[in-house]
């Protein structure tokens, strides 16, 4: 069965089991903007608005995707990713213009799944999402 | 050396003009006192030695005289005229005592030598004679180159009626006499002639043997009797004396020397205050010339920060609002009416329209150094013309040959883009785009040149700055990041309106480029 003939919101090797997504942006409205479109293309959806509430949920719950600013308030993208321990698949989402992608992709390895800079169209926000929960459960 | 280094200016030259010309004023009046005073001195001198040759001869003419009144006393006797002439002559004098016989002078008696009794006298004696009165009367004078024979005649009343007396002495003019001895002529060259023109077989005294007398002479009459002789006479030495005769050559080189030191003097005064004046200017270009460039800077700096501050900080809220019109659309899908469908798709068009926006002014702040790498211009032009919609009533015209440039293709890419792209919108009732490109000077030139309305010459200056935009809905970006792009190639870019309309932008980029000044790089988040 290929990704496309197959529903969104479910992982591949785990049928009808949601692929679950942390969101970590500091700017609410964007925040919420990206969980219900997330949600609705049925990704299981967690967010959270700094770096140390965004370990805490990373803590209590194992997620598929980390979808993560680098600017964010307490601690930063970049602690965040030092900090964690059983590492889901990451997606880099920042507005931030200086981020040198070469240098966290050195830094963090194959860690770092994608990074895209913000405004990125829902359209293709969903593809790498996707495509980020599939190389999550091994796809 | 720069031509006309050497010339002075005309201000040193005034000035040395003035004062050498009041040095040869000085001169010629010196000069001219100066010799009028050896004129009057020679004149002076002449008179004198005149005057002392005179009394010389009229001494030898009381001693006729003084024998003529012996004559007279006795009765005109030839024997006591001899016994008395013969106690005065010494050699050199003859006497002659001779009696008129109709036209001719007979010789009576004569003491000395030269004539013999009975002899008629010559017709210079006998013009003498004749015109002898008691006054004595110079007579002949001859000098044969050797000797001068001169004579003096007394006549009636002085002696008897029909007789006559005459002295004559036979000399050598150049031996030094009493005559030429005298104080005056120290400082002389003269002569003294029986003529008054100097000629040389009147010649009776002279204490020079340069004869006739040169330069500048004088002479005076020389009393002889009831007629005269005439001394010439030039000075042997300018007789105001050396310095005086000097002082106006001393003036003369004094004058000029300062004439040239005043003028050099100025001259180099002049010079320096043309240094430094050429100096403050050039230092006062150069200061203005960086001010302009730190206020440039400075200016830009402040638009790039600001720029980047507004590009990063539209991306949260344009990041929702595509969001939230993302989740409008799914949400009502097939409950939108035709009215809310149109009003739906303007929001998402004008937010992709602020998203290229902020994507163009974030793209001109963070520009990074070009990648360089051989390309086909040529091919460039294609893909940008392919990916860029002509604009209906547009014709584009392409001559762009192979021709390979090293450059950073993604940027070369969106310089075409911009140029075109500006070209396209200048041209919004149709026109022509014309491409060409080829080489000069080992450089790429290539031309982007439409039909449209051409730049207002006023801002012509402006149009490469940053956020300087002379349309309603531009960033003022395009040409300022085309401008940073040739440039950090170590290219040019120039902007001309044509004369037929329109405006033609010009792009040279080096063939081997040595790069431009960096503008810029990413830096770590």
């Amino acid at each position: 069965m290929s990704p496309e003939e197959r529903p969104a919101h479910t992982a591949p090797g785990r049928d009808r089991t949601p692929a679950t997504v942390l969101i970590v942006d500091d700017q609410d409205e964007f925040r919420e903007t990206t969980a219900a479109i997330l949600s609705k293309r049925g990704f299981g959806v967690t967010q959270a608005g700094d770096g140390v509430e965004a370990l805490d949920k990373l803590a209590r719950d194992d997620f598929d995707v980390l979808l993560l600013d680098l600017r964010l308030p307490r601690m930063d993208g970049p602690a965040v990713l030092e900090a964690l321990t059983e590492p889901p698949t990451v997606v880099i989402l920042s507005a931030f213009e200086y981020f040198d992608e070469a240098a966290l992709r050195e830094r963090f390895g194959s860690l770092v799944f994608e990074c895209l800079r913000k405004p990125v169209p829902p359209d293709r926000l969903v593809a790498v999402v996707l495509a980020a929960s599939e190389r999550a459960h091994g796809g | 050396m720069r031509g006309g280094r050497w010339r002075p200016s005309p201000l040193a030259t005034v000035i040395a003009l003035i004062v050498a010309a009041a040095t040869v004023l000085g001169f010629v009046l010196t000069n001219r006192s100066v010799q009028a005073q050896n004129e009057a001195l020679l004149r002076s001198d002449t008179t004198q030695a005149a005057g002392y040759v005179s009394s010389i001869v009229s001494g030898l003419g009381s001693t006729l005289q003084a024998l003529a009144s012996g004559i007279n006393a006795n009765g005109g006797s030839p024997v006591a005229f001899e016994v008395q002439a013969g106690q005065l002559s010494q050699g050199e004098f003859t006497f002659v005592l001779a009696r008129k016989t109709g036209a001719r002078y007979v010789v009576l008696a004569a003491v000395g030598p030269g004539f013999e009794s009975a002899q008629v006298l010559g017709p210079g004696v006998t013009s003498a004679l004749d015109q002898a009165t008691s006054t004595i009367r110079p007579g002949l004078v001859d000098f044969n180159g050797r000797s001068t024979t001169a004579g003096l005649a007394i006549g009636p009343p002085a002696v008897p009626s029909g007789l006559g007396l005459y002295e004559q002495l036979v000399i050598d003019p150049f031996v030094a006499t009493k005559a030429t001895e005298a104080a005056p002529f120290h400082s002389l060259m003269a002569a003294v002639y029986g003529s008054r023109t100097p000629r040389q077989d009147q010649l009776v005294l002279a204490n020079t043997r340069s004869l006739p007398l040169k330069g500048a002479t004088s002479e005076a009459p020389v009393a002889v009797g009831s007629a005269n002789w005439w001394l010439v006479a030039a000075a042997r030495s300018p007789l105001a004396g050396g310095f005086p005769n000097a002082a106006p050559y001393v003036i003369l080189a004094i004058g000029l020397s300062l004439a040239l030191a005043t003028g050099i003097t100025v001259e180099a005064l002049v010079r320096r205050q043309r240094y430094a004046t050429r100096l403050v200017a050039v230092r006062t270009a150069e200061l203005q010339a960086s001010q302009d460039a730190l206020v440039h800077g400075e200016r830009l700096s402040a638009l790039g920060e600001m720029a980047s501050t507004i590009g990063h900080e539209l991306r949260n809220p344009l990041g929702a609002v595509l969001n939230a019109l993302f989740m409008v659309r799914h949400e009502l899908q097939d409950a939108l009416t035709p009215e809310a469908e149109h009003f739906l798709v303007m929001a998402e068009e004008q937010s992709a329209r602020a998203v290229t926006i902020s994507e163009n002014v974030l793209g001109f702040v963070r520009q990074r150094e070009p990648a360089l790498a051989p390309l086909d211009l040529g091919e460039v032009v294609d893909d940008v013309l392919e990916a860029t919609p002509t604009p209906p009533g547009v014709n584009v015209t392409v001559n762009t040959a192979h021709l390979e440039v090293k450059a950073d293709r993604d940027q070369l890419t969106q310089v075409l883009a911009n140029l075109v792209t500006n070209a396209y919108q200048a041209m919004p009732q149709g026109g022509t785009l014309t491409i060409e490109a080829g080489t000069q000077d080992h450089h790429a030139e290539l031309t982007v040149a439409d039909s449209g309305g051409g730049v207002d010459p006023a801002v012509l200056d402006r149009i490469f700055d940053p956020f300087f935009t002379t349309k309603a809905t531009g960033t003022g970006l395009g040409l300022a990041i085309v401008s940073r792009i040739v440039e950090a190639h170590g290219g040019r870019v120039t902007f001309e309106n044509r004369r037929r309309g329109g405006a033609v932008i010009t792009v040279r980029l080096p063939l081997e480029p040595t790069m431009g000044p960096a503008v810029g790089s990413d830096q770590e988040a």
